[in-house]
């Protein structure tokens, strides 16, 4: 029965993560592997409630490269954390929350019940600003506000949708009018497109950086599944959404231009890319539009997660947030390389995707010509930013070997996945 | 394909290109013993063989270029890269398939632009002057910017057009039927911007800040010659008027680029303006004679590889950008390669006998931009680096046989081409640069800055509204207390007071006085109903 496993997966990682708060790093990757076991196909009920009905969880070829790549990047990021940590005089506890944050994600993915989904979305905003709160940068509890409300904003914005809707079965879901509006609105907040953006560049940029590295690649890309999840019942315009997207992929990539500072520009071009996720999400056809959604989704989380590490690794080494001052060696150039590329969807699995997003372009000139200003301006402003990394010049340094492992990993595994890619879609 | 790319990755590891050596050779047989792919995501493609058999070559002639240059890893990757590209794009029947080798090519060039680092003279491109506000001296990292940011056009325009063509036929290329005019225009955007066709050609000037050995490869059999073999896949697919698009843009560039070439100084960037003007006559012919333009890829294949590989062999001697001196060897290449570019040589005859008349006058700028080179000194240098673009002029010359057109002969006017001066407006390319340096800048910074200022106001502006929250808490705070004062504060001591007033009063004496008020009253009543 899944949902026994689910009950054994959930106790087996949530007991882990409450270790971690007082024993660290080994309890919280015992936490984050014990998650692989919601990896097995399947589903069930966890039981019915009052008003909220069947609580259901499912696992299937369409959640788990979301859930797989969730939970690897949460390893990846703890292997990365200890030295950051460190530098940010953190204590244990991080863990235990980082624990819990991925452990949200698999939730978000795994329940079918859209109002456990909401519940599953508010774990992770409570785990998260917690992290920014107390281990932030800059003005670190006025971005931790302002992150928290439009995170809440979003995720009760997208409650309401689904309560008024009356439908809270993913399967079954259906709205209309102001319920479908309300869902759709709550889901673009918390990914962060144009127009209710204006919280991404400071939470991702000002958060400890081994949370940007699930916080940007991550959490805000997991809405793109339920939009694609739900676009069938809700009614939502896809033409006009697919023409948002676009735009968004556009106005995001233009911003990145304007900064100087590592963080803050992975930030900006998380916008960009939230912009192609939404536009994949909204094609018509849905095998194409899941193949673009996950594809995209799962080449932009891997290299934005390296890239993000590799501004961290920057901060703990150098001591410096600014990209023209990222001096390099062979082995950085090589992961720099790797990261920029993957992200500007010019090889791995993110072209990949990118061509499927390509394929829900209409035959019409000025939505063809938003497409090609699109595509080219998202790989454009990648190239750009290896271009102001790689004149910075090289420069020898020590950095530890184990978040250089962590970095590479994930910079690596958007063309590893090309390779096996084959054999996923087969 | 996976020993292709599989050479690249061995070569990136031990940083000799040993592997590409290997690989590229036993490819080459493979494909001459006739052996093809045995999936239907790949096609055989006679230019598969052709592109191998030109990369060993080259491979060869790098050992001895590279010998004493730093990041072999890098050279050897990407070029094991670019090679696997180039013949995945070649084979492909899928259109998923043929993005990635078109793209990887894109990718490839990239990484070979920046092999050397920008300290390093020998990657400059231009000579330090300043006309029309730009610079003319580009470092390997922004030639490879400018490279990657041009031909990105035509690959996003690529991505939708086969996209397209594939949800409405089906993902096999062999399969497809016609293509709209939506369609045409992204497939022709995207040969152009390959093939570094007008408006596109700039990138291509300044991806000489690789080292020779890449030029030979990518001006010769990969890169830019995906362009027409483009148009030459799908083609058939594409309206009429697709023909007459490519006519006209590909002759503007022949001689445009013809023209800039004989105003360069750089060696390398002669040969470049050279490919874009080759480039043009086949992309001006590759619709309407698909053959035609087939037999003109293999002419100036050959040639330019050994062209490039030659002007390399003076500036490897030479350690110079500008060598003023050729090898003897190297000049007798650069001759043996005009020969076969105007159609003098079987093979180039064979290509060029039915080419329409107006591409002799491309053939005469040819004579008088590579006459230009073939007048400076000579040198003695035999080192063996010469075998293999010398073997790349003679062994296809040998394979076909044609004699000439009498006409083709007109082409050799055009040596008094190579007595005239650099004209200022072919020397600076037309003041292309100016467009890809300045005026493409000026407006994307405008318009990066534009969105940043809104983007700024409203952030602003939302983060202004904080202080409205803060007064509309202040407001509910005062309300909170005024009514928290009011009920528990004002009416219970209200309530208190009047209790206490009440509890004050003789109860009994105005009880006594009311009894007597309403016993009047009542009595007043009762004597008035009485009287009526």
């Amino acid at each position: 029965m899944y949902s026994d496993l689910f009950l054994l997966a959930t106790a087996l990682s949530a007991a882990f993560a409450v270790a971690a708060l007082r024993l660290g790093l080994p309890a919280a990757l015992a936490s984050v592997a014990s998650m692989l076991l919601f990896l097995a196909p399947g589903g069930g009920s966890l039981g019915t409630m009052p008003y909220v009905g069947d609580v259901a969880v499912a696992v299937d070829y369409y959640k788990a490269p979301f859930i797989a790549v969730s939970v690897m990047l949460g390893l990846l990021v703890a292997i990365y954390s200890p030295r950051y940590l460190l530098h940010l005089q953190a204590p244990s506890w991080y863990y235990g929350v980082h624990a819990l944050y991925v452990l949200s994600f698999v939730y978000v993915i795994l329940f079918e019940n859209l109002i456990f989904v909401f519940l599953a979305l508010e774990l992770s905003i409570i785990t998260s600003f917690l992290l920014i709160w107390y281990f932030g940068y800059g003005n670190r509890r006025f971005v931790a506000l302002l992150y928290f409300i439009w995170a809440q904003a979003g995720s009760i914005l997208f409650l309401i949708g689904v309560a008024m809707s009356g439908a809270f079965l993913a399967d079954v879901f259906k709205a209309s009018g102001l319920a479908s509006t309300l869902v759709l609105i709550g889901l673009l907040v918390k990914m962060g497109t144009a127009g209710v953006h204006f919280w991404l560049p400071y939470a991702h940029a000002e958060a400890p950086t081994p949370l940007s590295a699930l916080l940007s690649p991550v959490h805000v890309g997991l809405m793109a599944y339920w939009i694609w999840r739900l676009k069938t019942g809700a009614g939502w315009p896809l033409d006009l959404l697919f023409l948002y997207g676009l735009a968004t992929a556009v106005y995001g990539s233009l911003l990145v231009f304007r900064e100087v500072d590592f963080k803050r520009a992975l930030a900006d071009s998380t916008i960009a890319n939230m912009g192609l996720l939404v536009a994949a999400a909204s094609i018509s056809r849905l095998e194409v539009s899941y193949a673009a959604t996950a594809l995209l989704f799962v080449g932009h989380a891997f290299a934005k997660a390296a890239l993000f590490m590799l501004a961290g690794l920057y901060i703990v080494s150098l001591h410096t947030r600014i990209i023209g001052e990222a001096r390099w060696d062979r082995y950085l150039l090589a992961v720099g390389v790797l990261g920029f590329v993957a992200l500007a969807g010019l090889f791995g699995i993110t072209l990949v995707g990118k061509a499927y997003v390509a394929a829900g372009v209409p035959h019409l000139p000025h939505v063809v010509a938003l497409a090609v200003l699109a595509l080219v301006s998202t790989a454009v402003y990648s190239f750009y930013l290896f271009n102001q990394m790689y004149k910075a010049g090289e420069g020898r340094f020590e950095y530890p070997a184990e978040m250089y492992a962590a970095i590479l990993a994930a910079a690596a595994a958007p063309y590893v996945l090309l390779l096996v890619l084959p054999l996923w879609l087969l | 394909m996976a020993l292709a790319f599989a050479a690249a990755l061995v070569d990136l590891l031990a940083a000799r290109g040993y592997a590409a050596v290997a690989a590229s050779a036993f490819i080459l047989a493979s494909l001459l013993t006739g052996a093809g792919p045995a999936t239907p995501y790949l096609k055989p493609s006679e230019f598969a063989a052709f592109v191998a058999g030109i990369y060993l070559a080259i491979v060869l002639y790098s050992h001895f270029y590279m010998e004493k240059t730093e990041r072999l890893r890098w050279f050897w990757g990407w070029m094991g890269l670019f090679f696997g590209s180039m013949e995945l794009f070649l084979l492909a029947d899928h259109w998923v398939l043929l993005l990635l080798g078109w793209a990887g090519l894109d990718l490839a060039s990239w990484g070979l632009i920046l092999t050397y680092r920008d300290s390093d003279e020998m990657g400059h491109v231009g000579d330090g002057g300043r006309t029309a506000g730009v610079t003319w001296l580009w470092t390997p990292s922004s030639s490879a910017l400018r490279a990657i940011v041009t031909v990105e056009v035509g690959t996003a325009s690529l991505f939708i057009a086969l996209a397209s063509l594939a949800t409405q036929y089906g993902p096999f290329i062999s399969g497809w039927g016609s293509a709209g005019d939506v369609v045409a225009a992204l497939v022709l955007t995207a040969a152009f911007a390959k093939a570094a066709q007008l408006p596109f050609t700039d990138w291509l000037m300044t991806a000489m800040s690789a080292p020779t050995p890449v030029s030979a490869l990518l001006h010769s059999s990969t890169m830019v010659k995906a362009g027409p073999i483009l148009l030459l896949k799908v083609g058939h697919l594409l309206p009429h008027w697709a023909a007459e698009a490519a006519f006209v843009v590909g002759a503007a560039t022949a001689f445009v680029g013809g023209l800039t070439a004989l105003g360069q100084r750089e060696p390398k960037l002669v040969l470049a303006a050279s490919t874009a003007s080759y480039l043009g006559v086949i992309t001006a012919v590759a619709l309407e004679n698909p053959r035609e333009a087939t037999l003109l890829i293999y002419a100036h294949g050959f040639a330019k590889a050994a062209l490039f590989m030659a002007v390399g062999h003076a500036i490897h001697v030479s350690h110079s950008r500008f060598p003023s001196s050729y090898p003897l060897v190297a000049k007798a290449a650069i001759a043996l390669g005009m020969l076969t570019l105007v159609g003098v040589l079987p093979l180039g005859a064979l290509a060029k006998n039915e080419t329409p008349l107006w591409t002799v006058a491309v053939s005469a700028l040819t004579v008088g931009y590579l006459g230009k080179l073939l007048r400076l000194p000579s040198s003695q240098d035999w080192g063996p680096m010469w075998v293999p673009y010398l073997a790349l002029l003679i062994a296809p010359n040998f394979i076909y046989f044609a004699v000439p057109s009498p006409i083709l002969l007109l082409s050799f006017l055009g040596g008094v081409l190579a007595f005239t001066g650099e004209w200022e407006v072919f020397k600076r390319r037309f003041y292309l640069p100016v467009l890809f340096d300045g005026v493409i800048p000026f407006l994307f910074r405008c318009g990066w800055r534009a969105t940043a200022a809104v983007d700024k106001a409203v952030d602003g502006a939302l983060q202004s509204s904080a202080s409205l929250w803060r007064l509309a808490v202040d407001a509910v705070t005062v309300l909170d207390w005024a009514i928290d004062a009011a009920l528990h504060d004002g009416l219970v001591s209200g309530v208190r007071r009047v209790s206490a007033r009440v509890a004050g009063l003789r109860l009994d004496y105005y009880l006594y006085m009311a009894g007597i008020a309403a016993a009047f009253i009542i009595a007043a009543v009762l004597a008035l109903g009485l009287w009526r």
